[in-house]
């Protein structure tokens, strides 16, 4: 990248304490480890660097800056120091920092104004809830003398509380016309990229390529993103579509539904945990209790018909006689199975495919092999709840504290849905692609078609 | 099979991948990570180096196994198909009566087949299967034939997975199967050519229902690209005098023109077109295999590309702190007290700190409705209602004065110092939160009774006021 600025664009992310500086910075660089973020002012205590990559390439450094505790005291001790001769605004930021108070009274504040004299842009975070305040009109006028390009970022935005518009009828009065919303707890990715577009166009033009490749490198991580979330939730359909119990004996039912059941529990409880990873959260960091998972499976059980009525799944007769919910006895009789296996033959056009599979299920009829497989209701619950909880993860800063929540789910079957149920019929005529412990001996090339053509139906619902 | 090294390296990141994912973690991973982490490679790279460092040199060495496994499978196979094709060839030359060889019956049971199954494999490139299942069988035959001789799955199903990754396994089968139909045709060159040394043979034709030109046609055809080779062929005439039934006059010269044709065939229209393609099929295979990456769609290369090669890098503190926080004092404040106490005062100047909303509030709203404030009340919300605050605080007729503030505001450093003015004046200074839903409500009592606590107030002379404030809403 050819560029004739220096970079990392230092950008210090500066505002009153406890406003969300930290947080936000957690949000946009997805990292929930960052710093120290509680809800008592002056948790951070010292200035903290991040750095945006772009293949390698430092581009934007985001100095995380302790807050402004007293600007009202501040600004005075800064104006005190005024001898009455005409100075820059820098010049009366530099004699501050040489000043008594700014090793005393004022030692965290000196910190942020070191921060304001170095970096080439500044971050102004504002917690929108709060009401607009002469102490946060001192801190603009301070900010103001760095003589550096500002960014006011409403934090919070989201909160049923904020005061957007008195905040931005602030701002334009003190000459700030370009203020950006962006909420580190309900995180949008497009605000983001609003956020970087907007520092574009104000910067100077040579600012304009790295800063291009920034957004292109971050729109690009975000859709591999998605496609990996994607691919976990379609491996976790196919799998479990594909996964069969086998009953041993005639009393044998009960105990081979629980086997399945909880090995489906488990396999979601995995695909759930490598979801959290993909979005760079940790169940550890928000405390066993903030998950809408415990100890090895959701709080509202898989196979609790409540729980397929609250995702708008109707229990239906389908579940075998006997059998716990979300279970089908399949006896690999000709009707359905051998239906569907012609179907795999129409979508594969593979004769080999199908006639091994008319061989597979003939075998199994003719020794009268019997087999519990997961219900379509259920795999439809997989579907639309793990569907629900990349949504969440999706809107979810890395600076929230509170628990994943997830009550935005479908309760209605959408078109993707019904290509979705289309392979899971596939998936469930290959048990073979359970991936079971110590499996071995066929090509996986059909089941990563199979889960790569469902994780491009899934990517185009969730876009 | 030639061990592609690259091809390999990805065989090493799948068997990794296999092993971490069935929950087996390694030890030293964070430390090879770190230790990438700095040699700034491409995420490629970064895994396949990363594979390096934790595989042992046993699992690299197993991780071999099966291409000497293939190898070997190979060399047996190859033979076999050899001598299946020297047989064939003494097959072919059994039906052979009397001597009398019909030369074209004796070179399409030689090629003919070979012929078929290369126009069928040209079709199936011209026109592939999309399915991507071909070899499917073959895998599962290399792998069902490994597994009697290795105890390793993971080690078989890297290979298997990094070979169908690669989406060269359709070359592959092509390499193995020119492979195998060049074996068979050497045989059948090497057992034509110690046939024709040993045994004599009249080459004729015959035909019933076509016209005797055809195979004088067919003939110069074949001869066409020996020829080239300044081979002696038949011409036209040696091959009229070929026809069944006809007295040739040289038949010893004529023996020798159609062993030669015959052998020249099926050098130049069996073996040197499967070489061409066996050559073709390597190529492809090794561009297929050149290209072995991980996937990054999936889960598990995602979060490793995101470990190797991170799109942000924490370089930690710039400017430290150098002074230790200072703990506050244990310090607790009685509500009820506290508020019994505000019924009894006298002189009270209503102030607010930073309150939002309507100013002054309706007391009754807040069931303080008791109180009768009687000097003009402020909400000191900047420096100049502070300033003006404080004036009024220093009024003698100002007994007491109670500061309303909002719960939920943080209590910065700021609050503190004009707190602690505040109460360094003659009268008596009470804070009163009032609370208005706010979500982390014992953190946040702790944060002003400490802000409260630095400001020198007493623990009687704070409150909290638990009530709905609608007017002090936006």
């Amino acid at each position: 990248m050819k560029s004739e600025v220096n970079l990392p664009l230092n950008i210090a992310v500066v505002g009153h304490t406890n406003v969300g500086k930290t947080s936000l910075i957690r949000t946009l660089t997805r990292r929930s480890s960052f710093g120290d973020v509680s809800s008592s002012p002056g948790t951070t205590r010292h200035v903290e660097s991040q750095v945006l990559m772009v293949n390698g390439q430092k581009i934007v450094r985001l100095l995380d800056t302790p807050g402004f505790e007293d600007s009202i005291g501040l600004f005075d001790a800064i104006e005190e120091l005024d001898d009455g001769r005409e100075k820059l605004g820098t010049d009366r930021l530099t004699l501050f920092l040489n000043s008594k108070e700014a090793t005393t009274s004022f030692s965290q504040e000196a910190k942020v104004v070191r921060q304001l004299l170095e970096c080439d842009v500044v971050f102004y975070v504002i917690d929108a809830r709060e009401p607009v305040l002469g102490k946060y009109q001192d801190e603009l006028r301070i900010i103001s003398l760095a003589a550096k390009p500002v960014f006011p970022l409403l934090n919070f935005v989201v909160a049923e509380n904020s005061r957007v518009d008195q905040w931005t009828t602030l701002l334009k009065e003190l000459n700030l016309h370009t203020s950006i919303q962006f909420d580190s707890v309900a995180y949008d990715f497009f605000a983001e990229q609003q956020l970087y577009k907007k520092m574009q166009t104000m910067l100077t033009n040579n600012w304009h390529q790295p800063l291009e490749s920034l957004i292109n490198h971050r729109l690009e991580s975000w859709q591999a993103l998605l496609i990996a979330a994607a691919n976990c939730v379609a491996t976790l359909l196919i799998e479990s579509a594909a996964f069969r119990q086998t009953i041993t004996g005639d009393n044998a039912l009960s105990s081979s539904a629980d086997q399945l059941q909880q090995a489906i529990r488990k396999r979601e409880h995995k695909a759930t945990l490598e979801l959290l990873a993909l979005f760079q959260f940790q169940p550890d960091d928000y405390g066993a209790d903030l998950l809408p998972v415990s100890e090895n499976s959701w709080k509202l059980d898989l196979f609790d018909p409540e729980t397929l009525k609250l995702f708008g799944v109707k229990a239906t007769s389908t579940a075998a006689k006997g059998a716990a919910i979300g279970l089908g006895v399949d006896m690999a009789v000709g009707g359905v199975s051998l239906g569907a296996a012609a179907a795999l033959g129409a979508l594969f056009g593979g004769i080999w495919q199908t006639g091994k599979q008319f061989g597979r299920e003939a075998i199994a009829y003719i020794s009268g092999e019997r087999y519990l497989c997961v219900e379509d209701n259920t795999l439809r619950l997989i579907w639309r709840r793990n569907t629900a909880l990349t949504l969440a993860l999706r809107h979810r800063g890395h600076a929230a504290q509170t628990q994943i929540v997830v009550d935005k789910f479908q309760s209605k079957e959408t078109a993707a849905e019904k290509q979705v149920m289309k392979y899971i019929s596939v998936a469930r005529n290959h048990p073979e692609w359970s991936n079971r412990q110590g499996f071995i001996g066929s090509t996986p090339a059909a089941k990563q078609n199979s889960i790569a053509a469902l994780a491009a139906i899934i990517t185009d619902q969730w876009q | 099979m030639s061990i592609n090294n690259h091809l390999l390296s990805f065989i090493q990141c799948e068997y990794l991948r296999l092993q971490e994912q069935s929950g087996e973690a390694r030890v030293g991973s964070n430390e090879a990570e770190a230790q990438l982490l700095q040699q700034q490679l491409s995420p490629e790279q970064a895994i396949a180096q990363r594979a390096t460092l934790l595989l042992s040199t046993a699992e690299k060495n197993k991780l071999l196994a099966p291409a000497k496994h293939y190898r070997q499978l190979s060399i047996a196979l190859l033979s076999f198909f050899s001598i299946l094709g020297g047989f064939a060839t003494v097959e072919v030359f059994s039906g052979v009566e009397r001597a009398s060889a019909n030369f074209f019956w004796i070179l399409l049971g030689l090629l003919g087949v070979n012929a078929l199954s290369m126009f069928i494999w040209l079709v199936l490139i011209v026109w592939p299967n999309t399915d991507n299942q071909s070899g499917s069988w073959l895998m599962s035959l290399q792998v069902w034939l490994s597994r009697k001789r290795s105890q390793d799955n993971n080690a078989l199903q890297a290979w298997q997975q990094a070979i169908s990754n690669t989406g060269g396994q359709q070359w592959h089968l092509a390499v193995i199967s020119h492979g195998l139909w060049l074996a068979f045709l050497s045989g059948t060159l090497i057992m034509a050519w110690l046939l024709l040394s040993t045994r004599q043979f009249d080459f004729v034709w015959e035909t019933t229902i076509l016209d005797g030109n055809t195979f004088v046609h067919i003939s110069q055809w074949l001869t066409t690209l020996p020829s080239l080779l300044g081979i002696e062929l038949p011409t036209a005439k040696h091959v009229i005098a070929s026809r069944i039934g006809e007295s040739p006059q040289d038949p010893d010269e004529l023996r020798l023109l159609w062993s030669n044709l015959l052998l020249s065939s099926l050098a130049l229209y069996g073996l040197l077109p499967r070489a061409i393609a066996l050559l073709y099929a390597i190529f492809v295979r090794r561009h297929h295999w050149n290209k072995a990456a991980p996937d990054f769609s999936t889960p598990y290369y995602y979060q490793l590309k995101m470990r190797l090669s991170p799109d942000t890098i924490a370089e930690g503190v710039v400017d430290n702190d150098r002074d230790s926080r200072v703990p506050t004092n244990d310090f607790s404040a009685s509500n009820t007290a506290t508020i019994a106490k505000l019924e009894q005062l006298e002189g009270v100047c209503l102030a607010g700190l930073e309150c939002d909303g309507k100013w002054p509030p309706l007391l009754s709203e807040l069931g303080l409705d008791y109180l009768s404030p009687t000097v003009l009340s402020v909400n000191a919300i900047d420096r100049s209602t502070r300033e003006q605050l404080l004036t009024e605080a220093s009024n003698h007729n100002v007994h007491n004065i109670l500061l309303l503030a909002r719960f939920e505001a943080t209590p910065d450093r700021g609050i503190v110092r004009f707190i602690r003015q505040l109460n360094d004046k003659p009268a008596s200074l009470w804070l009163l939160l009032v609370e208005h839903r706010t979500q982390q409500t014992s953190q946040q009592w702790h944060d002003w009774l400490s802000a409260a606590c630095d400001a020198q107030l007493q623990p009687q002379q704070i409150a909290r006021l638990s009530r709905e404030m609608d007017n002090c809403e936006k």
